[in-house]
């Protein structure tokens, strides 16, 4: 299948490690460029960028913290000095919120808002001239599992699902499209304060496909809803989860 | 039908805008004692509540911005004090604001209404939660929008979506002790336009081609609230004369 994403140019949010680093070296590997961000680790960034060297792609990277309206409009224009334009955005930096209602902090609430709903609308409210002008582009957002079976520090990743619907339903005339990923359990390297604590983790013995995923296996689905293919397809949720929920 | 509310308390988070009021009158009707809280406007309030005391309940007020956690725990600690208990939430927490490009969204503005809407329901739960988990029974009601679903408006339907998760956690985090939690969907009200929020005016498409009222919602809280609900939770129930259908 012809995907149509030589010579694209893919923004990756979070493209450290897992999904964020596997969707840089998938693109790459279709030959599309890279305009890569962290906000926690430049050499971890660097070594996908190396990762990804030998598919013969440019590649810029940078620090931003998402959650940043002025850091965001700085990373994206330096994008648009670099490329000229950008296709496609993967807002795939996430930060969760562990335990119910009454455990999660005020600090860790805002942070969920922050990195999982705040930056989705900073990055796609910065690239969207862009993509208006070209008249093509991709937003692709993240929710999770947890939005889905009801935890409370999951709200953001369900609001985000409103976002996604809305510049979907704004920015269809223009041929973009915005869509939203829902993977489940994943084998995944976490951020320190992000490990799940012995025991809490969700069994993936009882769903349809009894195992968590590996960072490999939303690819395909990144990739696809990126691609020419996908054109008529918007505002949707892709569920990767193993059928730990159906929608 | 009997809806058991006799003598149980609600708190209404808005209870001058959106909602408020009519859910203050159609619990009061049924006999439960009402804790109205609002933004600002203590004397509109007062006179809300002469008007639901007048129907024979228990009516206690306090100004509170839900997005202030020292204003809403001197809240519950006032309902707490003078009427003993909480029951139900009716959590009217909106921040209307009007349909925009989203190119044109002001980041400010955006995260005001997410600090309100859902920050401040973040910290209206985080103050009774408690409460209701010592009483081994509790309701909460929250609203949500059409916007969410038609993807209207990004402003509007984000922290609606929200709300429809925070819904889900709560039910799920908290159903072991009698607690329920359901969203209330609401679209193609006849107050819309006048707050100046999102409307979705009766189309020629639509099965039901008039406004709603906000007593058919008022209706849905209460039977929600009900014990007869019980084992409903989690769920959204929308109401938008089939405008969107879930």
């Amino acid at each position: 299948m012809k995907l149509g994403l030589a010579g694209k140019v893919v923004l990756i949010t979070g493209a450290t490690r897992n999904h964020g680093r596997a969707s840089a070296l998938a693109f790459a590997e279709e030959g599309a460029h890279l305009l890569l961000c962290t906000r926690q680790s430049m050499a971890l960034l660097e070594e996908t960028a190396h990762l990804a060297a030998p598919a013969g792609v440019r590649i810029v990277t940078g620090r931003c913290d998402v959650t940043d309206e002025a850091q965001v409009h700085d990373f994206v224009q330096q994008g648009l000095s670099e490329f000229g334009r950008i296709d496609v955005v993967v807002n795939n930096a996430g930060w969760r919120a562990r335990g119910d209602l009454l455990s999660i902090s005020t600090e860790n609430w805002l942070a969920t808002l922050g990195v999982n709903l705040h930056a989705a609308f900073l990055m796609s409210q910065a690239v969207l001239p862009s993509m208006v002008q070209h008249r093509w582009g991709r937003i692709i957002n993240y929710s999770g599992i947890a939005a889905f079976r009801g935890t409370t520090g999951a709200t953001a990743k369900m609001a985000v699902e409103g976002l996604t619907r809305a510049i979907a339903r704004e920015y269809g005339p223009y041929k973009i499209t915005a869509n939203l990923i829902g993977p489940g359990s994943i084998d995944v390297q976490r951020t320190p304060g992000q490990e799940i604590p012995a025991g809490q983790g969700t069994s993936t013995a009882t769903i349809p496909i009894p195992r968590p995923s590996t960072v490999d296996e939303c690819t395909g689905t990144v990739l696809f809803l990126a691609s020419e293919q996908a054109s008529y397809i918007t505002g949707q949720t892709y569920l990767v989860n193993g059928g730990a929920y159906f929608l | 039908m009997e809806t058991q509310l006799q003598g149980k308390t609600v708190w209404v988070t808005d209870a001058l805008h959106h909602f408020g009021t009519p859910m203050a009158l159609a619990f009061a009707k049924e006999g439960a004692q009402l804790f109205l809280t609002a933004l600002s406007d203590q004397a509109q309030l007062e006179h809300t509540a002469r008007t639901v005391a007048a129907l024979g309940v228990h009516v206690v007020t306090a100004l509170c911005d839900p997005s202030n956690t020292v204003q809403v725990e001197a809240a519950m600690h006032k309902c707490m004090a003078e009427l003993g208990r909480v029951d139900v939430v009716v959590n009217n927490m909106r921040f209307p604001t009007p349909a925009h490009e989203f190119g044109a969204v002001p980041f400010e503005v955006w995260k005001r209404k997410m600090e309100v809407e859902l920050t401040g329901s973040f910290f209206v739960f985080k103050a009774v939660l408690p409460q209701m988990i010592t009483q081994q029974w509790g309701r909460i009601i929250n609203f949500t929008g059409l916007a969410a679903f038609e993807g209207s408006d990004a402003l509007t339907g984000s922290p609606e979506l929200g709300m429809v998760g925070m819904t889900r956690g709560i039910a799920r985090e908290y159903g072991q002790y009698n607690i329920t939690a359901n969203c209330i969907s609401a679209g193609g009200m006849e107050h819309e336009e006048a707050e100046g929020g999102l409307a979705f005016p009766p189309s020629a498409r639509d099965p039901i081609r008039r406004w709603g009222t906000p007593d058919e919602i008022a209706f849905l809280a209460v039977m929600l609230a009900s014990p007869q609900s019980g084992y409903v939770t989690g769920q959204c129930v929308m109401a938008n004369g089939g405008k969107y259908f879930l």
